[in-house]
């Protein structure tokens, strides 16, 4: 079920009102149980997969409490570990593994397996088991207590409102949350207010921004030999633009979502395309993705703790790891490399001009930062090329072609007219206004709370009406997907 | 009840009824119904003390039934024509419901027009047909549940939010502002007729559309294969709603007959076997009391097929409307039964006019060279042989071929001058007769 569908319109708010009127010993059976509905009607038998992984990582979490000995709690910890990956593995990565094998051998006319593994990608597995396994590895490093319910566990695993692309949230949150689920005030009219906006606002990114950048995205990328530089260089900067609100706006309509029925889910964006370095853009960017590879692969590899060229060596695994996460696609690894050259060359460039240009070159200045900005936007969106392709073919392609033809017909009526560039530069606008008054440390709810009433009420409702009414309900009206669904 | 909560409600409300309020505004705005026949159509049949007699289908619904006729009818009811252009049976069937709602309702005449026929609800990619009847039918969850079931989930943005469907407008001032005049007229505030009159088009009242246009040349541009009429693939959905409405009518005690209105031979010949449709209607209805009259089985003493009575190949004009709408009048008053004023089959009705061409229908095709060919296909009462002779506009004089069994002849695309078509049956060479059609 899709955030931006009719069922959810009804899904929602019926789930939210019962949940508001049941007793509240039944609230997290019932949001268990809405849980598991919200992801069977995308899929019925894939929800065993996330019973499977919660039932294991719930077991180990019991075992490693029980046990005394540091051996057999390392044990079952690796075990669960290995069997929730197993699965991730054979659902996500067979394939890519038989494919890259082939090609491998093919080199000496071997061929190691003939067929393909016909499995359809379960929607949002890497979400979800990365919070399972961070369960797991938090009892393991004694950060948190075990949860002995089963019912209040689950729900942790497979809450519906981050459960198919996150934020992918960490026990010491979530799981306290719902471990105080009876005590809850549901009846807030402010925090209901503010996560039907939050919700709204998320709603106005996806339908207004993203999916109207998209059609001129799609077309051109997957085109790409029809097009020149204009077109091509146009496509990827709406590309930045599009991921940005695609994958904020469900989380913002995820958040909002939790907000109304009474939990706080972690920030995952914080005005990415603000950062004036790639290390920064990653701490601002998919934030709980971020931080789950920090402390659970980058920090144990030894972080920076063991020398510079191990650090470094660290960053390449974990942004190898990180586009292993996001695809099974080599071009989803380049995608990561990309950022780990970036990462590492802005490093040792940092080091440089402290050396060089200590005292000539203020970098901090408005004019300084701009540049930074401006650079490392364009860093990341040239990684964006490989992310939105199909192959790592296909985009160093898109990057021949453009710098190959540089004549252009325009960029009216490749999938938008001039209504629709209208609407989504205003859209953008308003994106980067709202973005700008996060950046100062004014929240825009926070601003608009201090409006007198009309005005204010004025303004949600223009945010209403204005998600409904340019709103692009996918193309030729089929709702259109989240991206990071696809992970 | 806190003060605090009486607030938040009074608050919530207050919002509930600005964000309706705005989604009004918009539709104000965005959504020209300026030139809607059914906007005054439903308008007006809320506003009639009672309906005694609904006609509901489609265009030949409110292109053929005169309600200024009929209500001449013996026992002084009411009649009420709520057609609207390509009117579903969905769509009849919520209109049927909503009058039933406000009226008491002795009988109902349910116009068929088979063209409407053949889509599922849910396959519907062009909803105007829905949209014309839903938006100006008053707020009722049969209405929410027409919607519901008019199309695929993607349309329901639309079928709700009605100001959505016009959102590029919104950019537009010019058109907002032209709209909003328009809408700040006395004639568009009380539903008046203004706006939809025509010199040869014109609202009638209670939802008659009068049009003085005259057909013509029988000719006609065929998009699909020949014989397009395909009854084979009518929906499932037609037949279970048709079921339906039966069903709502036996249990509300109302009276329910369909109907066919006329169309022109040229254009059911042209199009296949119309007997198959008619067995079709009539094994649906079989174990009912519901009755059927396929008015394009009515004797030509009555109801003559003439583009003199025709606005287009199967609508009525004024003309014929009156004429037919007299002839209904009788049948209501029971000075003509059902037995005098048809016959058995469309085939016995062809079988007993005189031999006669009725027109050309044409295709265009591609050759396997490439070229583009335009093929013509003479559409006749029986068998014949014909010899066909081409004016073309420039005044060149061509044979096509002399007197053959042959129908179908070429001419090249995009060609216009005038066809003689000579033709005689076969059963009597001795009597030629000859008719000029434009192509």
């Amino acid at each position: 079920m899709l955030f931006n569908s009719i069922d959810f319109l009804v899904f929602f708010p019926t789930v939210t009102l019962v949940f508001f009127l049941i007793p509240r010993k039944l609230r997290s059976l019932y949001l268990l149980f809405a849980s598991y509905y919200f992801y069977a009607c995308w899929n019925p038998r894939y929800t065993l997969l996330i019973a499977l992984s919660t039932i294991i990582t719930y077991i180990s979490g019991l075992l490693i409490e029980k046990s005394n000995k540091k051996v057999k709690k390392k044990f079952i910890m690796a075990l669960s570990l290995i069997s929730n990956l197993l699965i991730l593995a054979i659902f996500k990565y067979a394939n890519f593994a038989i494919e890259t094998l082939n090609a491998i051998f093919s080199h000496w006319g071997i061929s190691i397996i003939d067929k393909r593994v016909d499995l359809l990608l379960p929607v949002g597995i890497s979400f979800y088991t990365f919070q399972a396994l961070s369960y797991t590895l938090d009892i393991y490093n004694e950060r948190i207590e075990v949860e002995r319910n089963l019912i209040r566990y689950a729900l942790f695993v497979s809450f519906f409102p981050q459960l198919v692309a996150g934020p992918i949230e960490r026990s010491g949150n979530l799981l306290r949350q719902v471990q105080s689920i009876k005590e809850k005030n549901l009846w807030d009219f402010e925090r209901l207010r503010d996560g039907i906006l939050l919700m709204f606002w998320g709603l106005f990114q996806k339908l207004v921004i993203a999916d109207r950048a998209s059609i001129l995205v799609n077309q051109v990328y997957n085109n790409y030999y029809d097009y020149g530089f204009i077109e091509l260089f146009a496509a990827s900067l709406l590309f930045a633009v599009q991921i940005y609100c695609d994958f904020g706006g469900y989380t913002n309509i995820a958040r909002g979502a939790a907000k109304v029925m009474g939990f706080s889910l972690m920030q995952n964006f914080k005005q990415p395309y603000f950062s004036t370095s790639i290390k920064e853009f990653w701490r601002r960017w998919h934030i709980s993705l971020t931080s789950w590879f920090t402390d659970y692969l980058y920090i144990p590899l030894g972080g920076n703790r063991k020398g510079t060229l191990r650090k470094y060596i660290n960053i390449w695994i974990v942004f190898g790891v990180s586009g292993l996460w996001h695809g099974a696609s080599w071009h989803f690894v380049v995608w990561g490399m990309l950022h780990a050259a970036y990462q590492t060359i802005g490093e040792l460039k940092d080091k440089a001009f402290q050396r060089f240009f200590h005292n000539k070159w203020d970098l901090d200045s408005f004019s300084g930062k701009l540049v930074k900005i401006c650079v490392t936007f364009v860093l990341v969106d040239i990684a964006w090329v490989f992310f939105a392709s199909n192959s790592v073919s296909h985009a160093i392609g898109i990057f021949q072609q453009m710098f190959k033809v540089f004549q252009t017909s325009g960029l009216m009526g490749i999938g938008l007219d001039s209504g629709n560039w209208a609407v989504l530069i205003m859209g953008i606008v308003i994106l980067f206004v709202v973005d700008l008054m996060h950046e100062k440390g004014k929240g825009i709810f926070g601003i608009m709370e201090k409006q007198m009433l009309w005005y204010r009420w004025g303004l949600y409702l223009g945010l209403i009406w204005g998600t409904i009414m340019l709103g692009v309900y996918g193309i030729a009206y089929d709702t259109s997907q989240f991206i990071y669904f696809q992970f | 009840m806190s003060m605090k909560r009486i607030k938040i409600i009074t608050g919530c409300l207050a919002f509930l009824i600005a964000f309706i309020a705005c989604g009004e505004l918009l539709k104000y705005m965005l959504i020209d119904d300026t030139g809607s026949y059914t906007r005054v159509t439903f308008h007006e049949m809320y506003e009639q003390d009672n309906i005694d007699i609904l006609f509901v289908g489609s265009s030949h619904c409110y292109r053929s039934f005169i309600p200024e006729i009929l209500d001449n009818n013996a026992e002084g009811l009411n009649t009420f024509n709520a057609g609207t252009s390509s009117q579903a049976l969905d769509g009849s069937y919520m209109i049927i419901q909503e009058a039933a709602k406000h009226n008491d309702l002795k009988h109902i005449y349910l116009e068929l027009y088979f063209n409407v026929a053949f889509s599922s609800y849910k396959d519907r990619e062009q909803l105007t047909q829905t949209y014309i009847i839903a938006d100006y039918l008053h707020p009722s969850l049969t209405k929410i549940e027409y919607l519901l079931n008019a199309s695929s989930k993607k349309h329901y943005i639309n079928s709700f939010i009605i100001a959505r469907r016009s959102w590029e407008k919104l950019l537009d001032i010019k058109y907002i502002g032209d709209l909003i005049s328009k809408k700040q007229t006395k004639t568009y505030k009380d539903y008046g007729y203004e706006y939809i009159t025509g010199d040869a088009e014109w609202y009638a009242g209670k939802g008659f559309v009068a049009n003085t246009g005259e057909i013509q040349g029988w000719n006609m541009f065929l998009e699909g294969e020949w014989n397009s009429f395909d009854f084979s693939n009518i929906s499932n959905d037609w037949v279970h709603t048709l079921g339906d409405i039966i069903s709502f009518c036996n249990t509300k005690g109302i009276s329910l007959t369909l109907v066919s209105a006329p169309m022109s031979n040229f254009y059911l010949s042209g199009g296949g076997n119309y007997d198959v449709y008619i067995d079709l209607v009539n094994n649906i209805i079989k174990d009912t009391n519901v009755d059927y009259l396929d008015f394009n089985l009515c004797k030509e003493k009555y109801i003559p097929n003439v583009s003199e009575l025709f606005k287009d190949v199967d609508h009525l004009n004024y003309e014929g409307a009156q004429i037919f709408s007299k002839v209904f009048l009788d049948y209501l008053n029971g000075v003509v039964s059902k037995e005098e004023l048809f016959y058995a089959s469309y085939e016995e009705k062809i079988e007993s006019i005189a031999p006669t061409v009725f027109g050309i229908i044409y295709q265009d095709e591609q050759k396997e060279s490439g070229e583009l060919s335009r093929i013509c296909k003479i559409i006749s009462s029986g068998e014949m042989e014909y010899a066909i002779n081409l004016k073309t506009s420039d005044n060149k004089y061509i044979e096509v071929q002399d007197f053959s069994e042959n129908d179908v002849f070429s001419v090249t695309p995009e060609s216009h001058g005038a066809c003689t078509i000579t033709y005689r049956s076969l059963d009597n060479k001795g009597i030629e007769y000859s008719v000029d059609i434009n192509y």
